[in-house]
């Protein structure tokens, strides 16, 4: 339970012996609180519980500490008469000063909240980002000695990226044990697993049987694979299920190992379950099942051509270099063996490279990796400003407190206090406020990853990120709260411990005329509060614009009247024949219902996740300079395909049911890749060739369509063309329906058909058409959420910041004002003024603010959609938002001077 | 010296968490969220002891020999194994006492001069 890791992690606040003899009692009682807390009211109350134990816990800790401080000196003094040496002395002091802390936050209750609320946010904001990009990129899988495991790749065959490895490439490489002790593959698989209400789709691997014992993690429950367990044939097939499927699926029943479950449709034997924790090898990808290669090829006979032909590169190869080995030297050895393979097999491993990474650097493949560090980057500066805003916000509110607290300070400076004693107490209280700030922030934090990652990526699998706390996101938050509570604190410390001694003591600070320094610099610290928070709020402002733009983009084919449903044939039968007569009568049930006017089937439907591509060689035609080769997106489709998604045909035929593998290969193409292949549109009849360099299909253009968006609904139109699903793999094949009216029912009418003709077929996404564009419109969704969360978090603390300015000045000068309003100014001139001189402060921070903002949207370009980052629109609205809530700040105390009596005014000193 | 030779008297005053700690234990045995419980309902909720509070009170009290882990246990359906049970001791129950009377003194001052009219 997550209460009780936290409420253990407060405890550690207290003493080690008085924890030793009432902490397990404690711990009890605070959880029956939490739970009474939790049954009988809401989230806020819960909040305010933890508030509560958090001040609890430093109220009780600290004097218990200087409780037995003092009997332990006490018994010291019993014992032998002793100096305290200088270091009890500095910790004599720290105690001394913590003491204090707490008893002067304690007067100021309304102080404390707003600090620790402004902190927590803050860091909260921080620890949550930081958590989730920990989980994604920093934590390690649990592997023993991972410092010499390694990730080997092969090239494409352009020598450079790396990809995965072939399975014959993979046993020739691991046939060199002076290079590693061990080595394994595993491969990312979907399988169907037939429960007692149909089947669903699951993720699972396929791998070396001896997988495990060479990464050392040991089984939870039963056994690993045999090594014959590799070979097919030799042994019925086997599984072992993850930790947490065996806990959901199964209720955690020890009679499991030797029972039997159906994956694939075929009967499969448990021999075993994973350790608590470990969900497989690829990070955000839980898997629940694991197979050996020869059970992977009994429930899915497709798998033997895999792992025959070289060309299938489709596994991720671990492996544990030798005692002595270094990467470099297996990375050179391996590519003499690449040299030697591509001799052999020139078709298939020409100009491939190896490439070796240590596996703490690869999370899910380099490739993707080197997408994630920008984006994790990008989002920790973002909430790093928050916290900087937040940061000296606090800083402002010191300062405030300084001011008031100028006479105490004076008074002890006067009495003979040392400078650095003074700098060493304040230093204490800002610490302090930022460790409780933090420890609010840790709380926060673990609610808002959690509504962070409840936003679940459109894809096939589910994504499971292991927020749970560990000791990154626990050091990080402490050296946050530290070094922030430091760092607010320095400067008004720095300050406040130098006042002029005779003016304060007289009481003279608040006569006219007194320009402290104090205000320049609580100014400073506005102005870039508003430009910090500026620059976050335009980003949010060009990801909301660039949103809108995107959805009323018309994609090129029909959305509101046509739904969807993708099916995974591919694991339930053995050959395209079967696999095309399911789809075939699947089409043919559906065409008979009524209000469905048209049915069709396509393998990749436009604006579904990632890229389907073909190189494109056309006779006469060179590719443009700096490329190998032209390439265009495609997709196969049915007849009727073009009439159903109602994507109009501009030139030639549609497809047809005699297109199949028996004529000549055809293809349509469409408007754009017309145009920029052959500079015209009227191209039927001409031919191309379509693959890749060493494999090529010879193929005759029979229509022009009009464009679709493929990739995104942001993109230019792009090269795609489509050929006739007759002529292609039905494995993974989407059915497309256009209703008569509202689609919302026929995903589940398809689902529903499915199942009656095999329940065994897993679905992989259902839905409406526009449910299915959504998913492209994930990302930039989640990116405007999160940054105008982010920035309107900003806003809001800029504003209590500018608030606090102008109350103070307003505060510093009623006499002032008094003497204004009684020399006859109206209520409204000084309003006026006092709201211009916020203003300017505001329009100083825009000014800043704009032009930061003009450099830092710099690299994020290439993320917005039909928005310029200088986009006026967006600048003026969002300078706009930010003005008008200025003006408000400043507008509340301005009013409250302006109405005060001048009699009273004059009076007050 | 011995706690238990030593005077009621010279505990006092009890710090206030202190003796709604002595009062609840007055009436049984109880556990450390019983404690707090109970302290909650009979002042209707304007008393709230935190937990750390609780324990730290306990513990001092412990030392000062009036309060005593229990090793009686209530009736066995009620019992929770993992729980330890706090009972007052004599000496406890005698600082209480005076503790209580300390104040029935003030209040009576507090009548003579007109403080508590109308209670």
């Amino acid at each position: 339970m997550l209460a009780r890791r936290v409420y253990r992690l407060l405890l550690l606040a207290y003493p080690a012996d008085f924890r030793a003899a009432v902490g397990s009692d404690m711990e009890d009682t605070f959880l029956d609180r939490y739970r009474a807390v939790r049954s009988n009211s809401g989230l806020l109350r819960a909040v305010w519980f933890w508030c509560r134990t958090l001040w609890d816990t430093a109220a009780s800790a600290i004097p218990e500490h200087k409780e037995q401080r003092r009997m332990k000196s006490r018994e010291r003094r019993l014992m032998r008469r002793t100096h305290s040496t200088r270091g009890l002395a500095v910790i004599g002091n720290f105690w001394q000063d913590l003491g204090y802390s707490v008893r002067k936050l304690r007067k100021s209750p309304g102080f404390a909240a707003i600090a620790i609320t402004i902190m927590g946010l803050g860091i909260g904001a921080n620890t949550a980002i930081f958590s989730i990009v920990s989980a994604v990129l920093f934590r390690p899988l649990p592997y023993e000695n991972p410092s010499n495991i390694v990730r080997v790749f092969t090239s494409d065959s352009d020598g450079r990226t790396p990809g995965a490895v072939s399975y014959l490439d993979f046993v020739d490489y691991r046939a060199r044990t002076d290079l590693f002790s061990g080595a394994v593959a595993f491969e990312n698989v979907f399988l169907s697993l037939t429960g007692s209400d149909g089947s669903e789709v699951t993720m699972g691997e396929y791998l070396c049987a001896d997988f495990f014992s060479v990464l050392g993690v040991q089984p939870g429950l039963g056994r690993w694979f045999t090594p014959e367990e590799d070979e097919p044939g030799v042994s019925t097939p086997v599984v072992m299920m993850a930790y947490d499927t065996w806990q959901r699926r199964h209720g955690g029943d020890r009679n499991i190992i030797g029972s039997t479950i159906r994956l694939n449709g075929r009967v499969v034997t448990v021999v075993g379950v994973g350790p608590e924790g470990y969900a497989g090898s690829t990070v955000g990808i839980t898997s629940e099942y694991w197979l050996p290669w020869g059970s992977a090829v009994q429930i899915e006979p497709d798998e033997v051509d895999q792992l025959e032909g070289r060309a299938n590169r489709s596994l991720m190869m671990v492996a544990r270099l030798a005692p002595s080995v270094t990467l470099d030297q297996a990375e050179a050895a391996l590519n003499v063996l690449a040299g030697r393979l591509a001799e052999e097999y020139p078709q298939t491993n020409e100009n491939r490279t190896v490439s070796i990474f240590p596996s703490n650097r690869v999370r899910l493949h380099p490739i993707i990796d080197s997408a994630l560090y920008p984006i994790a980057g990008l989002l920790m500066v973002v909430v790093g400003l928050v916290l900087l805003v937040a940061c000296s916000n606090i800083a402002n509110l010191l300062l405030v407190r300084a001011a008031s607290r100028r006479k105490e300070v004076a008074i002890r400076l006067a009495i003979g206090a040392r400078r650095s004693r003074l700098i060493s107490q304040l230093l204490t209280e800002s610490t302090l406020l930022g460790i409780i700030g933090g420890a609010t922030g840790l709380l926060l934090a673990l609610w808002f990853a959690r509504f962070i990652v409840s936003f679940k990526p459109p894809l096939p699998f589910p994504v499971v990120i292991d927020l749970s706390l560990d000791w990154r996101v626990l050091a990080f938050t402490v050296a946050l709260s530290v070094v922030t509570g430091m760092l607010f604190g320095l400067a008004p410390a720095l300050k406040a411990s130098r006042p002029d001694l005779v003016p304060t003591l007289k009481d003279e600070t608040h006569s006219l005329g007194i320009e402290n320094r104090r205000l320049s610099m609580r100014n400073l610290l506005v102005v870039s509060q508003v430009a910090v928070s500026l620059v976050l709020l335009v980003g949010a402002g060009l990801f909301v614009r660039s949103l809108i733009n995107s959805q009323v983009v018309d994609p090129g084919f029909e959305t509101e009247r046509t739904a969807m449903a993708t099916f995974n044939t591919d694991v339930v039968y053995d050959n395209d024949v079967e696999a095309r007569a399911f789809l075939d009568r699947l089409v043919e049930k559906l065409k008979s219902h009524p209000g469905v006017q048209a049915v069709a089937l396509s393998d990749r439907l436009p604006l579904s996740i990632g890229a389907q591509i073909n190189g494109v060689f056309i006779e006469g035609v060179d590719p443009p300079v700096g490329e190998d080769e032209l390439s265009a997106d495609f997709a196969s489709a049915s007849s009727g395909f073009f009439d159903t998604m109602e994507i109009p045909i501009l030139r030639g035929r549609e497809f047809s049911d005699a297109d199949n593998r028996d004529s000549p290969s055809v293809a349509i193409i469409s408007a754009t890749m017309a145009r920029r292949f052959w500079g015209t549109e009227d191209v039927v009849g001409r031919r191309f060739r379509r693959g890749n360099r060493t494999n090529q299909v010879d193929t005759e253009i029979v229509g022009v369509a009009q464009d679709v968006k493929v990739r995104s609904l942001g993109e230019s139109p792009r090269p795609y063309f489509y050929v006739p699903t007759g002529q292609d793999n039905p494995f993974v094949t989407s059915v497309v329906v256009r209703s008569s009216g509202d689609p919302s029912a026929m995903p589940s009418l398809i689902v529903r058909e499915a199942r009656e003709l095999n329940g065994n077929v897993p679905v992989m996404e259902s839905g409406t058409m526009t449910e299915h564009v959504g998913i492209v419109l994930f990302a930039p969704r989640m990116g405007a959420v999160l940054l105008l969360g982010f920035g309107i978090l900003a806003m809001v603390l800029a504003s209590l910041g500018l608030y606090g300015v102008v109350a103070f000045s307003v505060a510093q000068r009623t006499r002032e004002l008094g003497v204004r309003l009684a020399l006859g100014a109206s209520q409204s001139q000084v309003v006026k003024m006092v709201v211009r001189e916020g203003l300017a402060l505001v329009a100083v921070g825009a000014v800043v603010g704009l032009g930061l903002s003009a450099l830092a949207m710099r690299p994020v370009v290439t993320l917005l959609n039909g928005v310029s980052p200088s986009d006026p629109a967006t600048l003026g609205t969002v300078s706009l938002l930010l003005v008008v809530v200025a003006a408000l700040a400043s507008y509340i105390p301005a009013r409250r001077a302006a109405r005060s009596d001048p009699m009273v005014a004059l009076r007050a000193d | 010296m011995n706690a238990k030779d030593r005077n009621p008297e010279s505990f006092l005053p009890l710090r206030p968490v202190e003796f709604e700690i002595l009062l609840v234990l007055a009436g049984g045995d109880h556990h450390g969220y019983a404690i707090i419980q109970q302290t909650e309902e009979r002042t209707a909720g304007r008393i709230r002891i935190e937990t750390g509070t609780l324990y730290r009170a306990l513990r001092r009290l412990t030392s000062d020999g009036l309060v005593k882990p229990s090793p009686k246990r209530p009736a066995p359906d009620l019992d929770d194994e993992r729980r330890r049970y706090f009972s007052i001791t004599a000496l406890g129950r005698k600082v209480a006492a005076a503790e209580a009377s300390r104040m029935a003194g003030l209040v009576d001052a507090a009548r003579a001069r007109s403080l508590m009219t109308g209670v």
